[in-house]
């Protein structure tokens, strides 16, 4: 089907969807490739993903997922419309045009909203930079289930799979599947979680599975699962965002535990096997003299994963505002538009918290996030969950009618969110997976290190710290970072080979150069303390 | 069943899933401030009273009969089934 295309205005059944990303492939083949998945659904359906990019070579990758639960209907369909708009801006070099819209809240009155564009140039320079994968329709045969008549108000969470042969409920939920901390009770300190938070954190049976919890018979067991975890263990993923519904919240990795800085507190270590106590820090429920566990997740540059993650969702929280408020930056005072659109930015681990819940294992984002552990030289992955929506927007089966126009207002959001996140990743190219070769910006500063003779030297540290942490903590000042790495690195391999059997130079290089200006940048900029990493 | 919005305080807030019938939306919490607490969730609304007993203050957002009447028009808006079934 040519573009333009029709605005969705039902949820669309999983044929539709596939059917869209079939036609994208063949409308778009130039920039656009469709794979099918060779594994079926219990129910025998195959399904699909999109590779969006101009261009080849290696680039970063961003895995955007979407209908992992059945019931949450307008990710997968903002996911399409967001393929489609991207691909047809793209090809026509026009803007992205997110049109006025007035959408009336459960709770209030209407409230209107702007025009809001995506400039065709942010989608050429993503486009252009980035891979971007789409695979908006994780689990097929629960969204069919329920979009089969009678609609169930609450709605099906998980797959289809059939029950066991000894009796039980149907399906798995997919967001408890992955192999990550599955086998929650190797991972968790049990009893002690079971005492603080009242419930396992998952269900190990598929009886009586009335929340719709039930991990499955064993890790990745389900087809919809592995499917994800392949894309996760294959392309060079360093972004990678499953769409939920809902709650307006951008929450990021761990969902496992706190984030913590010590090495030894990993998944991958057997020694905290059942010792990993499930709560955040200063919880009183913590026995005494206990060390709290805090999942690993480093934040020591260059890619400084804690603290940047935490920067990109608050730039897709930023880009959710601004959409709302029709493109500009959202006025300092509360507007009718902020508050519908209002995300809260969190770690995945204690969302739960206040309900009473704790951390849970086995989910999709975790497990993106785990594969840099895993294999260290896919470092960084940044991995989100975002929960669109809103109760004032019907929860999980949103009303895609205009009025009262929630779907629009969510694909919206949802257009927001991937916005900032892809540009992002346009901006800061990240290093490829090995085996490729180690970027410059990793590297050492050449001369310092020459001149020095040691690549721990405090002056060293110094210089280096302020390009990974200082430089680098924004897009801006990362892109700056680089083009400093790209004319560093064009001469001073050779200088420093020049002046390394060469102490009278070495003396002059370091007297002259090296100490006058890390004497000037500490006094400028205040950081005298170099401390060894 | 219908979709209600639940306003509380922390002390209250993990005991609602003990509630019968209260379907609660665990990643619908918002912070309101002073320790309070709004969630969303599903039951129907003969739950309310039990609600407001512990201390809530209970909105209904749509009636289990606004929600029968949405899905009614769902339905009918939606695609019909693929005339193939998948395989088996």
């Amino acid at each position: 089907m040519p573009p333009p295309y029709p605005e969705i205005t039902a949820p669309l059944r999983p044929q539709q969807i596939e059917d869209a990303l079939a036609d994208l492939a063949t409308t778009f083949p130039t920039l656009c490739t469709r794979t099918v998945f060779t594994g079926k659904t219990h129910e025998g359906r195959s399904h699909s993903y999109l590779k969006i990019a101009n261009g080849t070579g290696e680039r970063p990758a961003v895995l955007v997922t979407g209908g992992v639960h059945a019931r949450e209907w307008a990710p997968p369909d903002a996911l399409v419309t967001f393929a489609r708009n991207l691909l047809v801006s793209f090809q026509s070099g026009t803007d992205i045009t997110i049109p006025a819209m007035e959408v009336t809240p459960l709770t209030g009155p209407p409230v209107r909203y702007r025009p809001w564009k995506i400039k065709a140039s942010d989608v050429a320079g993503i486009l252009n930079k980035v891979d971007l994968y789409i695979f908006p329709l994780v689990n097929p045969d629960g969204r069919e289930f329920d979009l089969t008549p009678p609609i169930d108000p609450i709605g099906w969470r998980k797959n289809r799979r059939p029950p066991p042969p000894a009796g039980g409920d149907i399906g798995v939920d997919l967001n408890r599947n992955f192999n990550i901390a599955w086998k929650f009770e190797d991972y968790y300190d049990l009893p002690l979680y079971v005492s603080r938070y009242g419930e396992e954190p998952a269900k190990r049976t598929p009886v009586g599975d009335i929340n719709q919890l039930y991990r499955g018979p064993n890790e990745h067991s389900e087809q919809e699962t592995r499917n994800v975890e392949s894309l996760l263990d294959t392309l060079p993923v360093h972004y990678y965002v499953d769409v939920h519904m809902f709650g307006r919240k951008i929450l990021h990795s761990w969902g496992l535990d706190g984030n913590g800085n010590d090495p030894a507190m990993s998944f991958t270590n057997p020694a905290f096997n059942n010792k990993r106590d499930g709560m955040i820090a200063g919880d009183p429920a913590l026995p005494l003299g206990r060390t709290d566990y805090k999942e690993y997740l480093p934040d020591d540059p260059p890619h400084k994963i804690r603290s940047r993650a935490v920067f990109i969702a608050n730039a897709m929280r930023d880009e959710i505002l601004r959409a709302a408020n029709g493109g500009a930056t959202p006025p300092a005072a509360s507007s009718p538009q902020q508050n519908h659109s209002d995300y809260e930015v969190g770690p995945s681990a204690f969302l739960y918290l206040p309900v009473g819940g704790g951390p849970t294992p086995g989910c999709a984002d975790d497990y993106a996030c785990s594969r840099q552990f895993v294999n260290p030289a896919r470092k960084p992955i940044f991995a989100y969950t975002i929960e669109t929506g809103h109760p004032e927007e019907q929860g999980f089966h949103c009303n895609y009618a205009n009025p009262p126009g929630h779907f629009r207002k969510i694909n919206r959001e949802v257009h927001a969110a991937l916005l900032a996140l892809l540009k992002v990743a346009a901006a800061s190219p990240l290093a490829p997976p090995a085996p490729s070769p180690r970027p410059p910006n990793s590297g050492p500063c050449l001369i310092a290190t020459a001149t020095m003779g040691d690549a721990g030297h405090p002056d060293v540290v110094f210089l280096r710290a302020l390009r990974d942490e200082r430089l680098r903590a924004t897009p801006r000042g990362a892109r700056l970072a680089d083009l400093l790495d790209r004319v560093y690195y064009s001469f001073s391999p050779a200088v420093a080979r020049y002046i390394e059997g060469r102490p009278r130079a070495r003396t002059a290089v370091r007297l002259l150069v090296i100490r006058p200006l890390v004497a000037v940048l500490r006094r400028a900029l205040g950081t005298g303390k170099g401390g060894r990493r | 069943m219908g979709l209600l919005l639940i306003d509380t305080s922390a002390e209250v807030l993990p005991g609602l899933r003990d509630i019968d019938d209260l379907y609660l939306v665990r990643s619908s919490i918002e912070r309101m401030g002073d320790d309070r607490y709004r969630i969303s969730g599903y039951a129907p609304e003969t739950v309310i009273p039990e609600l407001e007993a512990r201390g809530c203050t209970v909105q209904v957002l749509m009636t289990s009969q606004d929600i029968d009447h949405f899905n009614d028009d769902v339905a009918t808006a939606i695609a019909p089934p693929d005339d193939t079934p998948p395989e088996s």
